[in-house]
This record gives structure tokens, C-alpha cells and sequence, in this order.
């Protein structure tokens, strides 16, 4: 049975200058549709690589990306922004919110120019923002403005939702409470959703585990039963 | 060492943020480049000049002296202190036939048996004249003779002398061409002869010239040609010698004037003498004229009298044989009457006797029958008788009755013969009768032949007298005309003679007087400013490129204060972290601090040193060249004048430096770890304009951001939209000089001034010349109308000085609106002129100061009156006072000697052609067109094209860089916004327009206000550059607004596609890089 998501075997090699860097070596792995994929790996060991890759901001030096059957490492650049455009839902570990937005008006950026959006305004609603609506970024705090960045996401309606580190910048409680929010995205609407950390605590919740070290795969483990995050203390 | 990597750091950043530094860099190099070069091009073009008479020792004082230069003079010229070189030359006025037009030279000397050492001519082909018949022409661009080399040319006076009496030789070989510094530009002045303009100059041996005195003196001063003869310093120093040269002119004067007032008293007198001569023959004659004259009048006065005496005889003849005639006639009809009568009578008794004779004749007949019946009955009585059977008694009987019938027979026979008689009678008296009625009609018959006899005698002898008398009178009418004739002959002769007489007397009266007026002769003894036209017209125009420059860079400075103070704010801003880390580290503010200002100092140091090359060297090429097209100046002649380079420079790097400085104190005042956070970012606001729901709601969501990114960055906005503003502005004002000064030359010589020629004549020529002058001009055929008006000179009263002023009064008011136009400019007012006051123009009463209804003093040859405005005219070029006659005698008691003519020409009239008719009449002294002035503008406005290309050109790189850094820094400022949004799956495309709604709607915000600046500006350049003698219009074509808006939106367009190429670079994963 062909994957939902397969990579086969992805290099990336960045030229800095007079200098060679082998960001992935030969990366290969395949994520089901409907699965919550937790990419674990020190820093550096280029789980942000694999995302951009798959995200479709980045092109692999060698190797295929299918993604439901699509070759993506042989779109040129239009059909990557297409790519990201319809099937891809990206949450980053800094919000990169719109300041000059209402917390709708974000969402609505990204619904705007979707195939078949979900409403912003429910998709608020959905991550609990219902009265926020009208604020700016600046009036939020960092948990809200996440959960605008995944509305924002969401509101796409992707296929795929990505998420780097996107507790990075919250504390325990928040950081917790967001990953409740993409897992139980995830369930409700079987969306696939893949999230890089670098906190391994949190790999018992996801379905597939993917550990990346040194640009190379380490370990992919499958999760029979993954714990509710609300289980996971660290 | 830590200055090593700290000054690594300084160069890095440089390195990697190449686009900052460039736009700095750019900024200033423009600004400099700009000011620089506006400032320093009217120094070149001084310097090149000063460089071209330096090289040819152009002369540094002219001397002319009233009445000519004599050796003596010139000796004693060359003692006074200072002097250099003295080269007294002669020039006169010639005329050649080039290709069927005559064209007017200017005859100037160059001596061949010495060097020349003043005003030397540059030879650009061929070799100077070496043989007395040799010569040099021109070599320039517009006004040079189709002439080559090896040509010959032959000279003509132009007037009815001969010029062989001036100049030796008139028929010359070309050797060669030649420019002069005398003539730095193609305006050559006018002239007496030929058409009134000087094409162009030919240079002769000197030896040549046979005039009696030197006409001018050129010299060179001591120590003038180290100094720059633009500089005060020059000037200084030639007014040393000046001052002692006038004084020597006044000496030599006093001669000079003797000995000519000696030698022209002399030939005065010749001439009186023989004018007396003259008028004595020509009276004799006259005289002698007039007597036949008289005789033959009083001749033909005699015949007359004569004739009309033998008319008046014949006349009472006529009428006496008339009488008798009528008398003749008259018994004729009389007689005729009578005869009428008689016949009458002879009819009735004709008639009567006719009836008496019928009666008579009838009862002759009867009585006839009666006796043919009584012969019978006889015959029968007889025969009865005798008859033989009758009885007595019958025979008896019948015998009586016999007897009786006898009787009745010889009573019958006795009535016959009675009637008989009686009818004899009737019948001979009717005869007679008859017969004296014959011969009455016989007498009568013979007495009208008679008559008519006479009567023809009498008219043909009517007729021959009469047609004798005709012709007599017609001949005596014939002599009568011819007499008339003969007199008015002798009338026009007579005027000829007076007019004649009158015109010498006129002459020798103005000699006369000019004898008189001969005021000593003065010596003009003028530098260069005074003397030399090509010098002051050069200099205006380079002085007015140094107005323009107090304008402009002050502009491009502020431009450029702008882009650095938010370049380095950027800056600043995106180096918090490393400005952090180098305060926590220790740095102190002042060592952080010196990074930027190196940075910008460099930038700024560099841009100068670009912007100096450019300016002192691109500008005044350009500049020159361009003028190039109206002056003869050969090659450029660059200044790198110091001081002034190092003013621009200090001023650039202070301007770039200082911004930097207060771009990073804000930061510099946090502390190191607020620095090392990331900046908040601004805050969104609401903005007004969501207040009003219906606008607001109406805006799609990407007008919403739009708008709203607007007003966020204020800073931006601002700078934007003046940037824009100022590009579009200095479009405007570019196109808008062309505009304003198209302006004069259609208004000027079109509408406000409908003629075309102006003659200008002799004001002391007798006013019966002068009228004949005008309907010669009038009657010719090219000519639509003419006009006698004066033309006077006079200068007026301004709060800062005296100013020059032509006061025109023509001599038929009604005439003259239809040679030029009085209105007014804001209003629309035509005027007429009225005896109340002056008509003045525009720019005179701006100057004055004064409005309609006020006074304004006005001198003429010191006389001064106040003049009443009446009326402000709209007038572009020089300024001028219109009056009637009267107000004029009123004003100033001056009687009015007109001098001068306005000509309406026909269209496609020949105005060379006419000008050479008009400049043959002896009172002429010189025509001028409105064509070749409008001409001289034309070439104006062509060099103004290259001020307006300079213009847009700046306003364009202006536009560019604004924009660049602007958008550059709004990329910047926003990559993460930008690196979001293309992650969210924006297409290129798309990206672009979420940032460019925002320049669009900058730029049209910025275009304008950019078109109101552009008004602004160029109303104040307007002023600024304006001549005392002119008034450049104030108005703009609406076309240029057009081409200026678009041309903005093309520069930002331009940059708008650059960004395009480096939105598309932005790598969303480097931008959206975690802090980590």
C-alpha cells in the first residue's frame, strides 16, 4: 500500500560560501494519512529541513517527496507555491502573524485564497478565540496568538498541517494546552499533522516518531496507543 | 586587535547590506553632483571664456572716441599707466551679394605689415592674409557665408557712395576663417545699411582703410590676463587705467574738437555758399518762368477779349439780319395772307361767277333752245308762210307771229349777246382776276425763294461764323490748358525747388545745429562689460544658472536626510541584537555609535567624491555644449574650484552623518538585554477611516491591509509621498519653464505686438519727409498698414533704482490697436489710450510698484513728470509706457519729433526685400523684424530644451532612488510579514501587489501634491531667473501636468519591477528563522 506521504531517500547539500553543508544525507520515511507524526532530533539534526522540504518551501538536492501520489521534489517554483497554497497548513514556532491584522483578518488571509476554505470566524471559534476576534497580535499573548497562527492554518482546510516547534515560545501549560489543540485537530477531522521538537518528552502522543540525527533517520517508531497529551508530564 | 574585528564588522556590514550603502551612496552623490555642478558650471563657462579671450588677447578697454582716434591719440594712449598694447583699427559697414540677398559685414582690420596684439583672431582654416587683397571670413555655425576658401568677394557700400572712398580695395581673396573673441555669440548688433542686421564679419588688412581717423582702440591692461575677467578684482584693476584714460580723452577731446569744429565750420560755410548759388539760379529760372507765364495769361487774356468782342459783333449782326428776316418773313406771311384772302375771295367771286357764268350759260342755253325753238318756229312760221294754202288771216297771223318771234328772236339774240357779254366779261375779269391772283403767286413764289435764298445765305453764313468762333475758342482753350498746364508745371516745379530749397536749407540748418551740438568729443572708453554685447549675454546666462542652483540642491538635500535618517534606522533596527550583544559585551555607546557613522560617513564620503566628478565634470560639459549652440566658444574649460567642493562635501557626509547619529541614539538609550529581544513590532491600530463603516466595509480585504500599512508607518508615508511630490514637481517645473517662455514668444510677437517691422528714422527729418515716408511705405505692396509713432527712451522710478523704460506715442490713437494689443493679463481689459494717462506694462508697474490709478515717476533726459497709470498691459519682453500726444506735451512740455515707423507687413511678405526698399529712403536709419527676435528666443527656448531634459533626468534618478530605498526598506521591515504570507501559498504575484497597492497609492497621493509643488516652484524659478527686461509667462500647458504624472508613475513603475526580482528572492525560510 502506497504511503500517504513518502520521502525516498532526500538529500539537501546548502552551499555557504566556499563551504558544503549536507543538511539531510538520504532521508526516508512514509506518514499515513490521518497520522500525527512527532519529528524528535537535536538541534541542528534537520527535522526544520524535512518540514520545509515537505512544507514545499524548500526543493531536496536529490531524492522524491510523493506526497498522495505528486512528486513535489520536481515541482518548479509555481507549483510549489500551488502546493502550499491548497494542501498545506504551516504553524511556525514565532506565530508570524499579520500585526497590522485583527486575529480574524489573519485567519482571513489564509482562507481568502484557499479552494475550499473553512470560516474564520469558526475556525476562532474552534481554537476558543471567539471573543478575541477583533484584537490585533500585539493585543494577545503568545498562547492566543498561536492559536490564531492555527486558525490561520486550519482555515485552509490543507491536507497536510505542519508545525515547527510551535510551543517553543510558550510556557508548560500553554505549550500543553496547544498540543492538545493540534491532537485532537488531528482526530476530529483526520488531518494529517506533523510536528518538530526537540523535547522527546512529548513522543509518546503521536502516532509516528520519527527521530532525526545528523541529517539521516535515526529511528521511526510507530505508537500503537499514543497518549492523550494531557497524560505527559515533563 | 579588537578594532581589527570590530572595523571587520564595519566593512562586512557594508558588504552584505550592499543596498543600503548604495542607496546612500547614491543619494549623495546626486545631491552633490547636482549642487556641485549648478554651482560650478557658471564658473566653467566663466573660466572657458575667460581662457579663450586670455588666449587671444582680447581686448580689456575699447576706446571710441565721438569724432575718431587720431595718431597723435593713440601716441598718447599708449603712455598712460597701464597700458599694455594698444591696437587702433578701423571698422565700417559693408555690404556683399551672397547667393541673390545682400547681406550686411561687419569690415574689421588686421594689419599685415605688424603683429597683431590685441583682439587676435583664432584660425581655424586656412592662413592669415599676407597680400593687401587678401582677406579672412567667419567660421561659425549659423549666420557663416556659403564661402570657401580661395572664393572671392567683393564689397559694396550699401548707400549710394562709393566705398572705394573708404576702402582701398573692395574685391578680396578668402584665405582663410577665422572665430573672434569679440563675437562670443551669433548676435552681431544692427546697422545703417543693406537690411539693417550685420550677418557676419570679414577681417581686411588695415592698410587698406582710407578713413581719416582711427575708429576704435583696442587695449590690453597690464596684469588683467592673470586675473579672471568675470572677477571683481579684474574689474578693479581696469578701472585703474580706465580713470586715467577718460581724463586723457577729455584732454585730447578739447583738440580734437577744434580742429574739427575748424574743418567742418569750413565746409559749412562751402555749402551755404553754394546753396545760395543754387537758390539764386534756380529762383532766376523760376522767375523767368513764371513771366512767360504771365505773359502768355495776359496774351490769352487779350485773345479772349478779343474773340468775345468779335462774338458780341457778330451777335448784333446776326440779330439784325435776324430782324429783317423775321420782318421779310413776316410780310411774306403777311403778303401770303393777303394773297390767301384774295384767292379766297377770287374763289368765292370764282365760284359766284362760275354759278353766274352757269346760270348765264344755262339761260343761254336756254335762251339758246329758246331761239334754236323761235329759229325753228321761225323756220316753221316761215314755212307756214310760205305755204301756199294759208289763209291771210293765217298769213297774218303768222306774220305777226313771225314778227313777234323776230322780236323774241332779237330780244333772245339781244339777252345771248347781252349774256354772252356778260359771261365774256365774268369769264375776262375771271381771268384777269385769276391772272393777278398768277402773278401774286408768281411775285410771291419769287419773294419766298428770295427769303429762303437769303435765309440760307443768312444760316450758312450763321454756321460758318459760328463754327469759326468754335475754333477759335477751342484753341483758345487748347492755349488756355496748355497754359494751365504750363502752370501747374511751373507749381510743382516751384514746390520742387522750395521743397528742394527747403530740404537743403533743412540740411544746413542741421548741420547747422549738428555744428552746434558738436559737444566736444568724448572718448567712451569701455571695458569689457561696457563695450562688448557677447560678454554680458554670455554672463547673464551663466548667472542665471547660478539662480537656479539656490534652489534645487536644498531640495535634494533634504531628500537625502530623509533617506538616510530611515536607511540608518533600519539599520539600527536590525542590528538591536548585535548592538545588544556589543553593550553587554562592554562597547561603550560611543564606540557603537562610531560603527554607524563610519558606515554612513563612508557612504556619504564616497557619494561626495562621485558626486564632485560627476558635477565638476558632467555638468559643465553639458551645460557648455549646450550654449555651445549659441556661442562660439571653443572647447570646455573645467574649474575644480576647492573651497566649494569642500562645502558641498562637508555639507553631504554632516547631513548623512548626523541623520545616523540620531537614528541610533534611540536604540542606544535601551538597555543591553531589551536590545537583544527582538523588537516589538508596531503596533496595529485602528485607523479613522474604519470609523466610517460604509466606506470601510466597502474595501476588500487587501485594501483593508493597504490602507491600514499606510498609516502605520507614517515615517514612510510621508517621505514616500514627498519623494514622489518632488520627482513629479521638478517634472512640472521643467516642462513648465519651456511652457512660460514658449509663452512670450507667441503672445509677445503675435498677439501683443501685431507688427513686423519697425523703421526707425531721423527725428530731426522735416515732417513733410517723414509724411511722405509713411505713405511710401503705406502704398508699397507687401505693406498691410504703417504707423508713425516716437519712440523714446526713459527710465522710471523703482524702490530700488532707476530702471529702463520705452515710452511709445503714436501718432493716431484709433490706429494703434491695430499694430499693438493693450490688455490686461488677469483680466481680460483691452484698453485704448486716453488723454487721462499711461498705459504701463506689467512688469515695469510690478517693479514700480504701482497700481492703476497711482503715479509713477518717469524721467526723460532728466525731466522728470509723474505719470497717472491708466491701464497695466500685459508684455513679456522689455517694458514700455504707452501715451497719447497730448498727455505727453502735457506731461513733459516737450514738442514730439516722431522717429520711428510700425510696419504690418502682409503674410509671406519678403521682409528682407522690403527692408532694403525702406532702407533706401535717406531718412532711414535702420529696420528692425520682430522675426529675428523671435528667432533669438526659438534659439532659447532649443538650450532650455537641454535644461528640461537635465531636470527630468534628475527628477527621475530622484523618483528611483526615493523609491528603491523606500521600498527596499518596506521589504526589509516587513520580510517576515512577506516570507508569511509566501509560505501561506501568495503567488509571486500576488506578493508583489500586497506590497505595491501601497506605492501605487503613494504615488498617486504623491503626484498631486507633486503638480500644486510643481506650480509653486516653478512660479519661484520663474521669478528668480526673470531678466529686468522680461516677464516670463506664468502658465503651465496642461499637457505638461500630463507627461509629468506619467512619467512619475513610469519611474515607479521601473522601480516597482526591480522589487519584483527581489520580492521573488525573499527565502521564506530564512526569513521566518527562529531566534534560535
Amino acid at each position: 500500500m502506497s504511503s500517504y506521504i513518502e520521502f525516498k531517500n532526500v538529500t539537501k547539500k546548502y552551499k555557504m560560501g566556499e563551504v558544503d553543508i549536507e543538511a539531510l544525507r538520504g532521508v526516508s520515511f512514509a506518514i499515513e494519512k490521518g497520522e500525527f507524526v512527532v519529528v524528535a532530533g537535536a538541534s541542528g539534526a534537520g527535522k526544520s529541513t524535512i518540514l520545509n522540504i515537505l512544507g514545499g518551501m524548500d526543493s531536496p538536492t536529490s531524492g522524491d517527496i510523493i506526497v498522495e501520489g505528486n512528486n513535489i521534489a520536481k515541482y518548479n517554483e509555481k507549483q510549489l507555491t500551488t502546493y502550499r497554497r491548497y494542501d498545506i497548513g504551516f504553524v511556525f514556532q514565532f506565530y508570524n502573524l499579520v500585526q497590522n491584522l485583527t486575529a480574524l483578518e489573519n485567519v482571513e488571509l489564509a482562507s481568502q485564497i484557499s479552494k475550499k476554505p473553512l470560516d474564520p470566524a469558526e475556525t476562532l471559534e474552534a481554537v476558543g478565540l471567539a471573543d478575541r476576534k477583533f484584537n490585533f497580535p500585539a493585543q494577545l499573548s503568545g498562547g492566543e496568538q498561536q492559536r490564531v497562527a492555527i486558525a490561520r492554518a486550519l482555515a485552509k482546510n490543507p491536507k497536510l498541517l505542519l508545525c515547527d516547534e510551535p510551543t517553543g515560545a510558550l510556557d508548560y501549560n500553554t505549550g500543553k494546552a496547544i498540543l492538545k489543540l493540534l491532537q485532537d485537530t488531528c482526530r476530529k477531522y483526520n488531518m494529517t499533522v506533523v510536528i518538530i521538537t526537540h523535547n522527546l518528552a512529548i513522543t509518546p502522543m503521536g502516532d509516528k516518531v520519527i527521530k532525526v540525527k545528523n541529517g539521516m533517520i535515526e529511528s521511526v517508531t510507530i505508537n500503537e496507543n499514543p497518549l492523550p497529551v494531557e497524560r505527559i508530564e515533563w | 586587535m579588537f578594532k581589527n574585528a570590530f572595523m571587520k564588522d564595519v566593512f562586512k556590514d557594508i558588504v552584505k547590506n550592499k543596498g543600503r550603502f548604495i542607496s546612500i551612496f547614491a543619494i549623495i552623490a546626486l545631491g552633490v553632483a547636482f549642487f556641485s555642478g549648478i554651482k560650478i558650471s557658471p564658473i566653467a563657462m566663466k573660466k572657458t571664456a575667460d581662457k579663450y579671450y586670455d588666449d587671444y588677447n582680447f581686448m580689456d578697454i575699447t576706446i571710441y572716441s565721438t569724432l575718431g582716434l587720431t595718431e597723435d591719440d593713440i601716441k598718447e594712449i599708449k603712455k598712460v599707466d597701464g597700458v599694455l598694447d594698444v591696437f587702433p583699427t578701423y571698422s565700417l559697414d559693408a555690404v556683399i551679394k551672397d547667393e541673390g540677398s545682400e547681406k550686411v559685414l561687419k569690415v574689421m582690420g588686421i594689419p599685415i605689415k605688424e603683429e597683431q596684439k590685441v583682439n587676435q583672431y583664432k584660425l581655424m582654416e586656412g592662413r592669415l592674409p599676407e597680400k593687401e587683397d587678401e582677406c579672412l571670413v567667419e567660421e561659425g555655425k549659423l549666420e557663416s557665408l556659403n564661402l570657401e576658401i580661395g572664393d572671392k568677394i567683393t564689397l559694396y557700400s550699401g548707400t549710394s557712395e562709393d566705398l572705394k572712398e573708404k576702402l582701398d580695395i573692395v574685391e578680396y581673396k578668402i584665405v582663410g576663417k577665422v572665430r573672434t573673441p569679440i563675437y562670443l555669440s551669433f548676435e552681431k548688433g544692427s546697422s545703417s545699411i543693406g537690411n539693417g542686421k550685420i550677418s557676419s564679419f570679414i577681417v581686411v588688412p588695415q592698410e587698406n582703410f582710407k578713413i581719416e581717423a582711427f575708429t576704435e582702440a583696442y587695449l590690453t591692461i597690464d596684469g588683467a590676463k592673470e586675473l579672471n575677467s568675470y572677477s571683481d578684482k579684474y574689474f578693479d584693476l581696469i578701472d585703474e587705467s580706465k580713470i586715467l584714460l577718460e581724463s586723457l580723452g577729455s584732454e585730447r577731446a578739447d583738440i580734437r574738437y577744434n580742429d574739427i569744429i575748424a574743418e567742418a565750420t569750413k565746409k559749412l560755410n562751402e555749402g551755404k555758399a553754394e546753396l545760395e548759388e543754387q537758390r539764386k539760379k534756380g529762383q532766376e529760372e523760376l522767375d523767368k518762368a513764371k513771366k512767360e507765364i504771365e505773359e502768355g495769361e495776359k496774351k490769352l487774356e487779350e485773345g479772349e477779349k478779343e474773340l468775345n468782342k468779335k462774338e458780341m459783333e457778330f451777335k448784333l449782326t446776326m440779330v439784325k439780319a435776324e430782324n429783317e428776316l423775321s420782318l421779310a418773313e413776316y410780310k411774306i406771311t403777311d403778303g401770303k395772307a393777303a394773297l390767301e384772302a384774295a384767292k379766297k375771295t377770287l374763289e368765292t367771286q370764282e365760284a359766284a361767277a362760275e354759278s353766274s357764268i352757269k346760270i348765264a350759260k344755262e339761260t343761254l342755253k336756254s335762251l339758246q333752245n329758246n331761239r334754236n325753238d323761235i329759229d325753228k318756229r321761225i323756220k316753221e312760221a316761215e314755212e307756214a308762210i310760205n305755204k301756199l294754202n294759208i289763209s291771210e288771216e293765217e298769213k297774218k297771223l303768222l306774220k305777226a307771229q313771225l314778227e313777234s318771234l323776230f322780236e323774241n328772236r332779237a330780244e333772245i339774240d339781244k339777252g345771248i349777246a347781252y349774256i354772252e357779254n356778260q359771261i365774256k366779261t365774268s369769264e375776262e375779269q375771271l381771268e384777269a382776276g385769276r391772272a393777278e391772283i398768277a402773278k401774286k403767286e408768281e411775285e410771291l413764289a419769287n419773294g419766298e425763294k428770295q427769303l429762303a435764298e437769303k435765309k440760307r445765305e443768312f444760316e450758312e453764313g450763321k454756321q460758318k461764323a459760328e463754327k469759326q468762333f468754335k475754333e477759335a475758342k477751342l484753341e483758345l482753350e487748347n492755349r488756355k490748358k496748355d497754359l494751365e498746364k504750363g502752370k501747374e508745371e511751373y507749381e510743382k516745379g516751384k514746390l520742387t525747388f522750395e521743397k528742394e530749397i527747403s530740404a537743403a536749407e533743412a540740411k544746413i540748418k542741421k548741420a547747422e545745429n549738428d555744428i552746434k551740438a558738436i559737444k566736444e568729443p568724448s572718448w567712451y572708453v569701455l571695458n569689457r562689460e561696457e563695450g562688448n554685447y557677447s560678454y554680458i549675454d554670455y554672463r547673464s546666462n551663466a548667472e542665471s544658472i547660478d539662480k537656479l542652483a539656490k534652489v534645487f540642491p536644498v531640495f535634494f538635500f533634504l531628500v537625502a536626510a530623509l533617506v538616510c535618517l530611515t536607511s540608518m534606522t533600519r539599520m539600527v533596527d536590525e542590528q538591536r541584537i548585535n548592538i545588544g550583544t556589543l553593550k553587554a559585551l562592554g562597547y561603550s555607546k560611543g564606540k557603537i555609535v562610531s560603527k554607524y557613522l563610519i558606515y554612513s560617513f563612508s557612504a556619504s564620503f564616497l557619494g561626495s567624491i562621485l558626486g564632485l566628478a560627476i558635477g565638476y565634470t558632467l555638468f559643465p560639459t553639458v551645460v557648455i555644449t549646450a550654449y555651445g549652440i549659441m556661442y562660439t566658444i571653443p572647447g570646455v574649460e573645467l574649474d575644480f574650484n576647492i573651497p566649494l567642493a569642500l562645502a558641498v562635501s562637508l555639507v553631504a557626509i554632516l547631513v548623512t552623518t548626523v541623520s545616523s547619529f540620531f537614528a541610533c541614539y534611540k536604540e542606544l538609550m535601551e538597555t543591553p538585554s531589551a536590545l537583544m529581544r527582538p523588537k516589538a513590532p508596531k503596533e496595529g491600530k485602528r485607523i479613522l477611516l474604519e470609523r466610517i463603516g460604509f466606506i470601510w466595509n466597502k474595501l476588500s480585504f487587501i485594501g483593508k491591509v493597504t490602507v491600514r500599512n499606510l498609516f502605520r508607518y507614517k515615517k514612510r508615508f510621508f517621505m514616500t509621498v514627498f519623494g514622489i511630490a518632488g520627482c513629479t514637481a521638478l517634472i512640472v517645473t521643467g516642462f513648465g519653464i519651456k511652457d512660460s517662455i514658449k509663452t512670450i514668444i507667441n503672445k509677445q510677437f503675435g498677439e501683443l505686438f501685431k507688427y513686423s517691422l519697425s523703421v526707425s528714422i531721423d527725428k530731426e527729418a522735416g515732417d513733410l519727409e517723414k509724411d511722405e515716408l509713411l505713405s511710401y511705405i503705406s502704398n508699397l505692396s507687401a505693406v498691410d498698414k504703417s504707423l508713425m509713432v516716437l519712440s523714446e527712451n526713459a527710465k522710471y522710478k523703482a524702490p530700488d533704482g532707476d530702471k529702463d523704460i520705452t515710452i511709445i506715442v503714436p501718432k493716431s490713437q484709433e490706429e494703434f490697436k491695430d499694430f499693438v494689443t493693450l490688455k490686461n493679463r488677469k483680466t481680460n481689459e483691452s484698453y485704448s489710450l486716453n488723454n487721462k494717462g499711461i498705459i504701463i506694462s506689467e512688469k515695469a508697474a510690478k517693479d514700480a510698484k504701482v497700481k492703476l490709478g497711482d503715479e509713477v515717476k518717469v524721467k526723460i533726459n532728466n525731466i522728470e513728470a509723474s505719470l497717472k497709470v491708466e491701464g497695466i498691459a500685459e508684455n513679456y519682453t522689455m517694458n514700455y509706457i504707452y501715451m497719447t500726444e497730448k498727455y505727453y506735451k502735457d506731461s513733459y512740455d516737450l514738442n514730439i519729433n516722431y522717429n520711428s515707423i510700425l510696419v504690418n507687413t502682409l503674410e509671406n511678405a519678403d521682409e528682407e526685400e522690403i527692408s532694403k526698399i525702406i532702407m533706401e529712403n535717406s531718412i532711414v536709419k535702420g529696420v528692425s523684424f520682430n522675426t529675428s527676435l523671435k528667432e533669438n528666443f526659438d534659439n532659447t527656448i532649443k538650450n532650455l530644451n537641454y535644461v528640461v531634459l537635465i531636470l527630468i533626468v534628475s527628477a527621475g534618478s530622484l523618483a528611483f532612488v526615493v523609491l528603491y530605498n523606500l521600498t527596499n526598506l518596506n521589504i526589509s521591515e516587513r520580510m517576515r510579514e512577506i516570507a508569511t504570507i509566501k509560505v501561506l501559498g501568495f503567488y509571486n504575484n500576488e506578493v508583489s501587489a500586497y506590497i505595491y497597492r501601497e506605492n501605487v497609492l503613494l504615488t498617486f497621493i504623491g503626484i498631486v501634491l507633486g503638480e500644486f509643488l510643481g506650480i509653486l516652484l516653478h512660479r519661484f524659478i520663474m521669478v528668480t531667473v526673470e531678466m529686468d527686461n522680461m516677464m516670463f509667462g506664468r502658465n503651465i500647458d496642461l499637457i505638461s501636468f500630463i507627461i509629468s504624472a506619467v512619467l512619475t508613475v513610469a519611474f515607479s513603475v521601473l522601480v516597482n519591477i526591480v522589487m519584483y526580482y527581489k520580492l521573488k528572492k525573499v527565502k521564506m525560510v530564512e526569513s521566518l528563522k527562529s531566534v534560535d
